[in-house]
């Protein structure tokens, strides 16, 4: 398809074309933008860096329940629900659609994860090129770029009174039909003034780090006293963790009530003791120097070494938002100088 | 600001060197300006990494407890000379707390006071910033001081005042203790504590009807992701073992992230705080999702101000709340 403009105040026009979709866009509430479920596009939220929480949710909801069983006096038991329903989520930021793709590697993985399949599969997800990110960005350090449409099924960009249509795949053509009066095609001003804003995004991305060598490195460094310095501050919250868009590990509990109840997938995080206590009470990653050790280490060499990958998208929000500052750029950058530590 | 901020390093050094304490926490440079971070040294050769600003908001008296946790490897004598530690008014009042309730031993803390009259909230710093216009690079470079009582900044070699009333931090500017008590040495002079008008951000809130009152915070709860760090900030949340961790025998609280189950997290959080929370504020400043935390604590303080005289942390020698019985304590339920 070729490229495109949408008038702004055309996107409620383009909304009540959507009507086979459940619209989640971005929405801001108490200066807390996070993806919601709205009526219509145009009251989406689009004045965002990023939102707090990324949009895996929609995927991998925090809590996802997997069956119900009942005993009356025969056992019933119920699969939980899967997402049948089409949704159009928007204004997904390149970050964040790249994410997906680091997560279906492991929701594809050794066996597929149905309720996530169903949930990508009726997802189309319009993303929208960050026009001024962050100063905690960094995407440009780890593959990815503000206008990346890697993961996306539409990008967008803003080009003030209008958007720059891109159609990436079949699933987007579905949603941006033509022939019809809502989208434009777009002149060689339109691109120009896309590939300024593009350049102009790029250029206010000043977080660097060179990760290459990144995971040679951590290899060396697995009993390194760098990790209890690094750790001494860390509280062991799960914002890192939890507002991490390809963090991706869960807890399975059940949650019962005598005769019926739920088994539940919620999401865990690598920051807490619980997470890695054994029944016997045994905890193998004791102290906060190696839960904080492993979470880079996750990220940087552990699931690099299974699927090819950094998990890392370099949105920003785990420096934005932890409690002590903790910054993972930083702790990058540190990594690298340490001396190896031989056994 | 750099005179507290030389002393703080000469003071520190001094404690290093001479074995007085076995480590230091104090604030160093944040990896943006906005906010310092916590550092713990315990080389002598490492104080000029600390600093003093109107970013240090932090209530280091977390990490007291982490100490006081710690337990020694097997077949090595526990090391109990004092750790230093940097406390605003908040922060002391906190450790107060913790020794009013045995947690922490006087002698294992060496307190350095400083006084202080507010400081700058990093989310109104940077929303300041950007209104400014001033560049990504520019933001990791910022100087954010205080002299004389007024704030300002200093970026691209342009110094500009920071109108004090827009960045102070909101605990800040419901404060009404500024100079910490419980203390080893003070650095900085004292400064006079303000009249305000107590819990009037609670007003409105105490006005609405019970069901609006209702509908108010299960908005606000539904947002909550249960990240815990609210509970993992707080100096006073020190249970080994937190009652929504606990699985064995049973589970209170469902790892379900509901409005129900994280309404039932922070009530009960809130009753356990009630006459101990001495408004920090680190919990609302870390909460990802905004939840107004401050709000739910202040009116306890309140209730047990009204119902009891009773001000958490304002003296070690106080018996704490719930410790505390008297014949005349009101008895509503009789």
């Amino acid at each position: 398809m070729d490229d495109m403009v949408l008038k702004k105040e055309k996107l409620s026009e383009w909304s009540n074309e959507l009507s086979g979709y459940k619209l989640i866009a971005p929405s801001k509430e108490d200066d807390v933008v996070i993806f919601k479920e709205t009526a219509n596009l145009n009251m989406a939220s689009l004045d965002y860096a990023n939102s707090v929480k990324p949009p895996k949710e929609v995927f991998f909801p925090q809590t996802q329940e997997l069956f119900r069983f009942e005993k009356t006096p025969e056992v019933k038991v119920s699969e939980g629900k899967k997402q049948t329903e089409k949704v159009l989520l928007f204004g997904v930021r390149p970050c964040d659609a790249r994410s997906l793709l680091i997560l279906d590697k492991l929701f594809y993985w050794d066996s597929e994860d149905p309720f996530y399949r169903q949930a990508r599969d009726n997802t189309v997800i319009v993303g929208l090129a960050c026009t001024s990110p962050h100063h905690n960005c960094y995407c440009t350090s780890v593959g990815g770029k503000p206008y990346s449409n890697e993961g996306l099924d539409v990008l967008m960009t803003d080009l003030g009174d209008r958007f720059f249509v891109e159609v990436i795949t079949k699933k987007g053509e579905e949603v941006i039909r033509r022939p019809n009066e809502l989208f434009l095609t777009a002149t060689s001003e339109d691109k120009t003034l896309r590939d300024e804003i593009w350049e102009k995004a790029e250029s206010e991305i000043t977080k660097h780090v060179d990760v290459e060598g990144v995971h040679d490195k951590l290899g060396e460094l697995f009993d390194s006293q760098y990790w209890e310095k690094k750790a001494q501050t860390c509280v062991g919250c799960g914002i890192c963790s939890f507002l991490c868009p390809t963090c991706h590990c869960f807890d399975i509990t059940d949650e019962d009530c005598g005769t019926c109840g739920r088994r539940i997938r919620t999401w865990d995080t690598c920051m807490i003791p619980e997470y890695t206590v054994h029944a016997s009470g045994y905890n193998p990653r004791p102290g906060k120097k190696n839960r904080l050790k492993n979470r880079v280490f996750h990220k940087f060499r552990y699931f690099p070494d299974r699927f090819d990958v950094i998990a890392c998208v370099g949105c920003g929000r785990c420096i934005s938002k932890c409690p002590v500052g903790i910054d993972i750029v930083e702790t990058l950058k540190e990594v690298k100088e340490q001396e190896e530590v031989k056994d | 600001m750099s005179e507290i901020e030389d002393k703080i390093r000469e003071i520190a050094k001094k404690l290093l060197e001479e074995g007085k304490v076995k480590y230091f926490i104090g604030y160093a440079k944040g990896s943006d300006a906005f906010c310092a971070k916590p550092i713990i040294i315990d080389d002598p050769k490492d104080v000029d990494k600390l600093i003093w600003s109107p970013c240090c908001v932090n209530n280091l008296a977390v990490y007291l407890v982490d100490e006081i946790k710690k337990k020694p490897r097997r077949g090595e004598e526990p090391d109990l000379r004092p750790v230093g530690i940097i406390a605003k008014a908040c922060d002391e009042r906190g450790i107060t707390v913790l020794l009013q309730e045995n947690i922490l031993p006087r002698e294992r803390a060496y307190i350095i006071g400083i006084p202080c009259s507010g400081m700058a909230e990093p989310q109104k710093l940077e929303k300041l910033a950007g209104e400014k216009g001033i560049s990504h690079k520019a933001i990791y470079d910022m100087h954010i001081r205080e002299e004389e009582n007024e704030f300002s900044f200093e970026a691209e070699g342009v110094k500009e005042a920071l109108p004090r009333d827009e960045v102070l931090a909101d605990k800040c500017k419901e404060c009404f203790q500024h100079n910490p008590k419980e203390c080893d040495i003070v650095i900085g002079e004292s400064v006079e504590n303000p009249q305000i008008e107590k819990y009037v951000t609670i007003k409105e809130l105490e006005d609405m009807s019970l069901e609006d009152r209702e509908k108010f915070w299960e908005k606000i709860f539904e947002r909550c992701i249960r990240c815990n760090a609210c509970k993992e900030v707080c100096p006073l949340c020190y249970c080994e073992e937190c009652t929504v961790e606990k699985a064995k025998p049973m589970r209170w609280c469902s790892k379900s992230v509901d409005k129900s189950n994280n309404a039932f997290y922070h009530l009960m959080r809130a009753m356990h705080l009630v006459g101990r929370c001495i408004d920090c504020g680190e919990c609302e400043r870390v909460c990802p999702m905004g939840i107004p935390l401050r709000k739910l604590y202040k009116k306890l303080e309140k209730e047990a101000e009204e119902l009891y005289g009773y001000e958490a942390g304002s003296s070690s020698e106080d018996v704490p709340l719930f410790a505390a019985f008297t014949n005349d304590d009101p008895d509503e339920f009789e």
